[in-house]
């Protein structure tokens, strides 16, 4: 008997220059795609009529640019190109993380320190709430429905904290089986995908303000990839006091916690298996920090301090005098921006996958999921007078 | 051109039933046996909607399922070399790609005589779409396919 | 055998680029990536109010 292994071969030490022109038929989709949004489908969307009545897209269904790109991506992927998406675009579409990431730096210049002291400080009350809670709901289920530690591990940091993330850097030290993290993602992200596109719907539908759509779809939006479509879909600006605005600053919160999180649920994990090998699994907070901390925040935060010391002129902020020419353009460059990225983030959504989740995983998912996001929105509601407007 | 028998291989007990029934086919026809494990190659696609990950996360995450998966080809192996110890011929092949890629490609190879695989199988290696492995096959496969439960 | 496949980072069953999810090295050059492309915007729309 034989045995062979089969696997390609390639470089793999090209830097990101080399490899960027083999990314451009993907991009320039990318790029043709939101031109064809914001330059004909927006304004054909904010004319038209249909069965009778007047601009039902945008008035009744709250379409807008954001949503559509996300649609783009999903069309592009699960229909055009039936599942799978061309080699030759790949590369391009891989440029939605780098886009989306500096779509976030450059966003810092929404605030400044009081704003995002007053907004995160607001922030971690609600989102260390709901922490909580979603933790200890996902400890009772666990141990009501027989899931096993590992997996009642990652559930409780991916469906408290902030997903897909939470539930990746949390997986390798739990040792959570790959089937069961598979499940744990397909849910996630099937959820989030609905809560995306309901969520604009139901924000409008209730008069919310912008500070309470992006406080509620903060708290309440398990993915933060769908918790910034959500917002930029409730409110397309983005300006200090916008949808986008306070959600990114829950939205940074709780990647930020997630080292803390990794460390807290693998204690919690390593306690109940006292006496066993623990294989150099267990690591120390400073060493999560390092591993796990995205380096991507510390840009947003220099951008916040130089909105502050005012490097960029007035930042717009409410009550102040009016945005200078370059914060202006910087708004607008983001809006562009945030489009590209998503029209990405929509082509790495596979419907095959998600169709097939299943198990307890979606069924403590979709508990958690739903109490989450129903109490979010009451809690909003009954603390709205004391919530800070930027 | 030689043809010869592909049986996917898991380790787990539904591949179990396949090689059984591979070994069988493979005596009556004199014909070579070989064994398939597909490490799934598709995970970093799988969390591409993560976009915030920090290096040591995601990095860290993806190693640590290809581990889980080498482990599992580790299984699949020894679970096909007890049962081929007396067949003349046989390989086993660890190949990379989306599991239902490779075995659709296979089952659609004009060496191969016939595929056998379990209804259920790879679906150790995670991802949900992988439930739906036997009915591509059974749309796409030109060659014979023989499934077990 | 399994084991000969010896993959770096976010390359998953296949030592080919393709499977990578990144242009960049890895997660934290991206970020790097995204903190330099952010710098060049802000500078190149700084120098075009200048004008």
């Amino acid at each position: 008997m034989s045995v062979q292994a089969m696997s390609s071969t390639g470089s793999g030490r090209d830097s990101f220059f080399t490899k960027l022109p083999g990314a451009l038929p993907g991009l320039a989709l990318i790029v043709v795609t939101m031109v064809v949004i914001k330059m004909w489908i927006e304004p054909w969307m904010a004319v038209t009529k249909v069965f009778g009545m007047q601009k039902p897209l945008t008035d009744a269904f709250h379409l807008n640019y954001i949503l559509l790109a996300i649609v783009f991506g999903l069309v592009y992927r699960n229909v055009i190109f039936a599942g799978t998406i061309p080699a030759v675009l790949a590369d391009g579409f891989k440029l939605s993380r780098l886009m989306i990431k500096t779509g976030i730096i450059m966003l810092g210049s929404l605030y400044t320190v009081q704003a995002i002291v007053q907004l995160g400080s607001m922030a971690i009350f609600l989102i260390g709430g709901f922490v909580i809670l979603s933790i200890i709901m996902v400890l009772w289920l666990g141990k009501l429905m027989g899931l096993d530690r590992s997996m009642t591990a990652v559930l409780a940091n991916a469906l408290s904290i902030c997903g897909v993330s939470a539930a990746v850097a949390t997986s390798p030290a739990v040792e959570a089986k790959a089937t069961h993290v598979a499940y744990a993602i397909a849910t996630i992200l099937g959820f989030g995908i609905v809560t995306m596109f309901i969520s604009p719907f139901i924000g409008h539908a209730l008069g919310l303000t912008d500070l309470q759509y992006g406080a509620w779809v903060g708290t309440g939006i398990l993915n933060s990839g769908q918790v910034l479509a959500a917002c930029l879909a409730f409110n397309p600006k983005v300006a200090p006091g916008t949808a986008v605005s306070v959600g990114e600053i829950w939205n940074i919160m709780r990647v930020i916690s997630i080292p803390f999180a990794v460390f807290a649920v693998t204690v919690w994990y390593w306690s109940g298996r006292k006496g066993e090998a623990q294989q150099g699994q267990q690591k120390s907070l400073g060493t999560l920090l390092v591993e796990k901390f995205p380096v991507f925040v510390l840009g947003f935060l220099v951008m916040v301090l130089m909105t502050s010391i005012g490097a960029f002129g007035d930042a717009g902020i409410k009550g102040g005098p009016p945005p200078s020419e370059t914060i202006k353009t910087l708004r607008l460059v983001m809006q562009w921006i945030f489009g590209f990225g998503l029209v990405g983030l929509g082509a790495y959504i596979d419907v095959k996958e998600l169709a097939r989740a299943g198990g307890t995983p979606l069924k403590i998912g979709l508990i958690v999921g739903v109490t989450k996001y129903v109490l979010a929105l009451i809690v909003v509601f009954l603390i709205k007078d004391m919530l800070v407007s930027i | 051109m030689m043809k010869q028998i592909v049986v996917a291989v898991d380790g787990s007990d539904v591949s179990a039933a396949a090689i059984e029934q591979a070994v069988t086919l493979a005596r009556q026809r004199h014909l070579t046996l070989t064994g398939v494990f597909v490490i799934d190659g598709n995970w970093p696609d799988y969390i591409g909607n993560d976009w915030q990950s920090a290096k040591g996360a995601r990095q860290g995450f993806l190693d640590y399922i290809l581990k889980e998966q080498e482990q599992q080809a580790q299984a699949a192996q020894t679970q096909f070399q007890h049962a081929v110890a007396q067949l003349p011929n046989s390989h086993f092949s660890v190949m990379a790609g989306d599991p239902t890629e490779v075995l659709t490609g296979i089952a659609c190879g004009a060496d191969t005589e016939v595929l056998v695989t379990s209804k259920r199988v790879f679906q150790v290696s995670g991802r949900p779409s992988l439930k739906g492995l036997a009915k591509t096959l059974v749309n796409k496969a030109t060659q014979p396919v023989l499934f077990t439960p | 055998m399994a084991a000969n496949n010896q993959v770096g980072s976010e390359t998953l069953g296949s030592t080919d680029e393709k499977s990578k999810m990144t242009l960049f090295k890895d997660d934290r050059a991206e970020d790097w990536g995204a903190i330099v492309v952010s710098i060049l915007i802000v500078a190149v729309i700084i120098v075009m109010g200048m004008k």
